[in-house]
């Protein structure tokens, strides 16, 4: 650790609560023009309690800002020509990067910046980035997070990465002895580590860099190495806000799922992944109706209640990789994986089951409003996703015709051959 | 479906590779029959290598479970995927299954 007085005469980055975004003015000037840019500035600030400001001290304990105001980290820094072209080189591809960022992949993108940025400038690799998630033993990798078919990349939790991520502080190995250096092993693997750090907020470790080998010269400076973790922690919240931004813009405000746009976006390329592979998928529409009832009584207040809550109760219900989407103002649509019609009715079955208990304790149990469901299998024939989702409605229609909460395409098929016949 | 096996002492650790769908079963439970008459009932199934199974499957699952027991003791499954399990919960029948984490707990379960 290190106090105030110990900084004397050094040359230090703070980074100091409070203060204004000195790190945000250099990211929005240079992206002149773009406010979007400088509204997530403002929220990464928001973000982390305070506005955060990077002020670079120059010589002999010059400071900007108030003492007592620092908040978070101080950071000394030596007075070397060569920390700052690293600092700067790794800003400004951190810029570039986000003038170009596929904004479908943002964590992916940035973990894969993070790990050039941190071999070429730091000579460090391999570089494992990981998001860690509150109550988990895994840790998550960057590159699956925003992967619209994502395949399970993850780490157990252990070892090294286990104590940095309780403590917060970052791990060295030991630079004393040069040319063996006392690099930890992960407690899940037995990859070595000569370098981890948390990426932290609110006290509380949410990312996790992780550097096999890292160059000696590098162990060996303590200050390169906080600016260094000072400057990605940064970048991490700002690219945090980009993707908070992402989701809020593809979300239905009344029900929490995605709108139907980014809905098919999203469905169609988990079907061409499905079918790739040769998963079974099954597409279910889920209909309010008396929604227009509730509108000619005035019961709006209700109404958005209830559309709410047919939206919390998908989120609810589904598994992480099913997809949910509002596909009209009375109509919900959902993708659910791997699974045969058997399956997926038992799913939708249970939604139903819930949304028309919250149904029958709002407008009773002969009130205007039900909930009623059709659900479309791909089997070996893997239709298109129109198709599917036509199949879907005509099956939720046939429900309706014949008073059933839920019908399945084929299901209906068979039923209507058997009846010709 | 392609089936590993391999013995573990008085237990056979049966890996099954790809999914446990409709057209699978019937290889699937020969192997698990067979493994189970040769070993008096002591088979480990390692269902990490089963992506998801469909209702065929979870029926095949089962049956190791609830069909008569010619041996001594019953199959259990070990390292489920995310998907399996969730289709097992879905279908309230993991409590009548026996399932462990790892492959070595299950071993483990068969010599108290």
């Amino acid at each position: 650790m290190w106090t105030a007085d110990s900084l004397r005469g050094r040359r230090t980055i703070h980074v100091i609560g409070s203060l204004l975004p000195l790190i945000g003015c250099i990211l929005a000037t240079a992206w002149a023009g773009d406010m979007l840019v400088r509204t997530v500035l403002i929220a990464v600030g928001v973000g982390t309690s305070a506005t955060i400001g990077l002020a670079v001290h120059m010589r002999n304990d010059v400071r900007v800002g108030k003492r007592e105001t620092s908040t978070l980290v101080e950071i000394p820094t030596r007075t070397d020509v060569r920390d700052d072209r690293v600092l700067h080189r790794m800003l400004d591809e951190f810029l570039n990067w986000l003038a170009q960022r596929d904004e479908d992949h943002l964590w992916a993108g940035f973990d894969q910046l993070l790990r050039e940025m941190v071999a070429e400038h730091l000579e460090g690799t391999p570089v494992r980035c990981y998001h860690v998630v509150p109550g988990e033993e895994e840790l998550r990798s960057l590159a699956q997070a925003t992967a619209s078919v994502t395949t399970s990349k993850k780490r157990l939790l252990g070892g090294v990465a286990s104590r940095v991520v309780e403590s917060g502080d970052e791990y060295v190995a030991d630079a004393s002895r040069d040319g063996a250096r006392d690099a930890q092993r992960d407690g899940s693997s037995e990859e070595r580590f000569d370098w981890v750090w948390p990426i932290r907020r609110h006290d509380k470790t949410i990312g996790l860099v992780m550097v096999g080998e890292l160059s000696g010269a590098v162990v060996r400076e303590p200050d390169l190495r906080r600016a260094v973790v000072t400057l990605v922690q940064l970048m991490w919240e700002h690219v945090a806000a980009l993707e908070a931004l992402r989701v809020a813009r593809r979300t239905d405000r009344s029900s929490g799922v995605l709108n139907r746009g980014d809905f098919f976006s999203v469905a169609l390329n988990v079907l061409d992944h499905a079918y790739r592979t040769g998963e079974p998928v099954v597409i279910a529409t889920l209909t309010l109706e008396g929604l227009r009832a509730l509108d000619d009584y005035g019961m709006w207040q209700d109404r958005d209640a209830l559309i709410a809550e047919v939206g919390a109760t998908l989120a609810r219900r589904l598994r992480s990789d099913d997809r949910v989407g509002r596909f009209s103002d009375d109509r919900f649509v959902v993708l659910l994986r791997r699974l045969d019609g058997d399956l997926g009715s038992l799913i939708v079955g249970k939604i139903l089951t819930a949304a028309e208990t919250y149904i029958v304790e709002t407008f009773g149990a002969h009130g205007p409003v039900g909930i009623r469901a059709g659900l479309a299998v791909s089997g070996k024939e893997q239709p298109a996703l129109d198709t599917l989702l036509d199949r879907a409605f005509a099956a939720a229609k046939t429900a309706r015709e014949r008073g059933k909460r839920l019908q399945c395409h084929d299901q209906a098929i068979a039923e209507e051959v058997g009846h010709e016949s | 479906m392609k089936v590993d096996t391999v013995s573990c002492g008085a237990v056979s650790i049966l890996m099954p590779r790809g999914a446990l769908i409709t057209d699978e079963v019937p290889d699937f439970q020969g192997e698990v029959q067979s493994a189970s008459q040769a070993m008096g009932g002591r088979v480990v199934i390692d269902m990490s290598g089963i992506p998801y199974l469909d209702s065929a499957g979870i029926q095949a699952v089962l049956s190791l479970y609830t069909e008569p027991n010619r041996t001594p003791f019953r199959p259990k499954l070990a390292s489920l995927t995310e998907t399996c399990r969730d289709a097992l919960d879905l279908t309230n029948l993991i409590s009548r299954l026996e399932v462990f984490d790892t492959v070595e707990n299950a071993v483990r379960s068969y010599n108290p």
